[in-house]
């Protein structure tokens, strides 16, 4: 038997893929590959180093690939509060900060999400895509000349060059038509668009 | 889906990130004198002593650098290889036994499925994941006009559907990316 909500009970909708911060965007997110394998390939050489450089100095054949000597010179005949021990300290700590900055925050995405009607299905377009698609929309509109499209976070800013009179007009046939193809396109976040009209070739009066 | 990756870097970053931050930290305190005297020097001769004096000291370093190498060494192989599906998968293990089929069979039928829809240019389609519980990853170029809209549909109530029956799959997870013919590939993610 199947449970019945409480009355005024939320039923909660079927969680739309890419919502912010659902599958549907995290699947576009950066993975960290290059820094990581920057950091790996770093971490594997020095710790590969030190140990052919234990190990050879343990079989008592010192392979001395790393300036040991001037090292132990140096541990032996620095204060602690030398500047250079403030320095790396510094830096080491900065470089902790910044890896755990890359590791946790969580990085722009590469693709726009598209709204897919299905957890299942996650969809997104390549933001050069997105921007031509609502390009060739404004330049369909009668009277545009040329148009450029600017897709900024949840913005559209749309220039259009004109030699029509009414721009008011324009501008809302414009704004209409590119709304009209985001709808189509349907981007899981709303953007807004904002319209700029320059005349010109008009007859001079 | 495709997150593994994610997770294992991210990982493995926050780990390195914490130890750089607390040695910094550390080095910086005991710098500036934290704990106390701040005029020693940062090996002294009782430490040289107790390494001189006992060999397991140095086998002990030798361990711990060999474990970092093998972490490094696998964190790095983490980062190669696709994770496509190229022999057969191995679905349902219902009454009938198991369900196999090829994995290039389902994904050519898929792209040529999407092929033929309008709009559509050209598809790329990998089965991806795992041999019983693939997902299903696509790459579709459209021409700039293409009725996005009419698309989506088809793909998820045609194509997609389409192969969920053939490899017998209440849930096929699917990410698909969509791009114009003249502009640049999606960037895997990096």
């Amino acid at each position: 038997m199947t449970s019945v909500p409480a009355p005024g009970a939320h039923v909660s909708a079927p969680a739309q893929s890419g919502a912010p911060g659902s599958r549907g965007t995290r699947a576009f997110r950066p993975r960290r590959m290059i820094t990581s394998m920057i950091v790996a390939l770093l971490l594997t050489a020095a710790a590969v180093l030190g140990l052919v450089e234990v190990l050879s100095a343990l079989f008592g054949r010192p392979v001395n690939v790393l300036p040991v000597r001037q090292g132990a010179n140096w541990l032996r005949s620095t204060p602690w509060n030398d500047p250079a021990v403030i320095t790396t300290g510094v830096v080491l700590a900065l470089l902790g900060l910044l890896l755990l900055a890359l590791a946790l925050l969580p990085g722009r995405t590469r693709m726009v999400p598209l709204v897919s009607d299905d957890p299942d299905l996650i969809l997104g377009a390549t933001p050069r895509s997105v921007n031509q698609m609502l390009g060739v929309a404004a330049r369909d509109v009668s009277g545009v000349s040329s148009a450029r499209t600017r897709v900024r976070g949840k913005k559209v800013r749309v220039d259009v060059d004109t030699s029509v009179q009414d721009t008011d007009d324009l501008r809302n046939r414009v704004t209409e038509a590119v709304e009209a193809r985001l709808a189509n396109l349907q981007p899981l976040q709303k953007h807004r668009v904002k319209v700029n009209i320059r005349r010109h070739g008009g007859r001079l009066r | 889906m495709n997150r593994h990756k994610s997770h294992i870097n991210r990982t493995a970053l926050t780990l390195v990130g914490l130890v750089l931050l607390a040695a910094g930290a550390l080095a910086l305190a005991k710098a500036l004198g934290a704990f106390g005297r701040r005029t020693g020097h940062l090996m002294t001769p009782a430490m040289e002593r107790f390494a001189a004096q006992h060999q397991w000291f140095w086998w002990a370093v030798a361990a711990g650098l060999l474990v970092l190498v093998v972490l490094g060494l696998s964190w790095l192989l983490a980062q190669g290889g696709s994770d496509r599906v190229r022999g057969g998968l191995h679905l349902a293990d219902g009454p009938d036994g198991v369900t196999r089929m090829n994995a290039g069979a389902a994904t050519d039928a898929v792209t040529s499925e999407l092929k033929a829809l309008p709009g559509v240019q050209d598809a790329h389609t990998t089965l991806a994941g795992t041999p019983d519980k693939p997902y299903l990853r696509v790459n579709v170029t459209i021409d700039e006009s293409t009725d996005v809209a009419s698309f989506r549909t088809r793909l998820r109530n045609h194509v997609i559907a389409r192969l969920r029956t053939a490899l017998e799959l209440d849930h096929l997870q699917s990410l698909v990316r969509l791009r114009l013919a003249n502009t640049p590939k999606p960037r895997d993610l990096a």
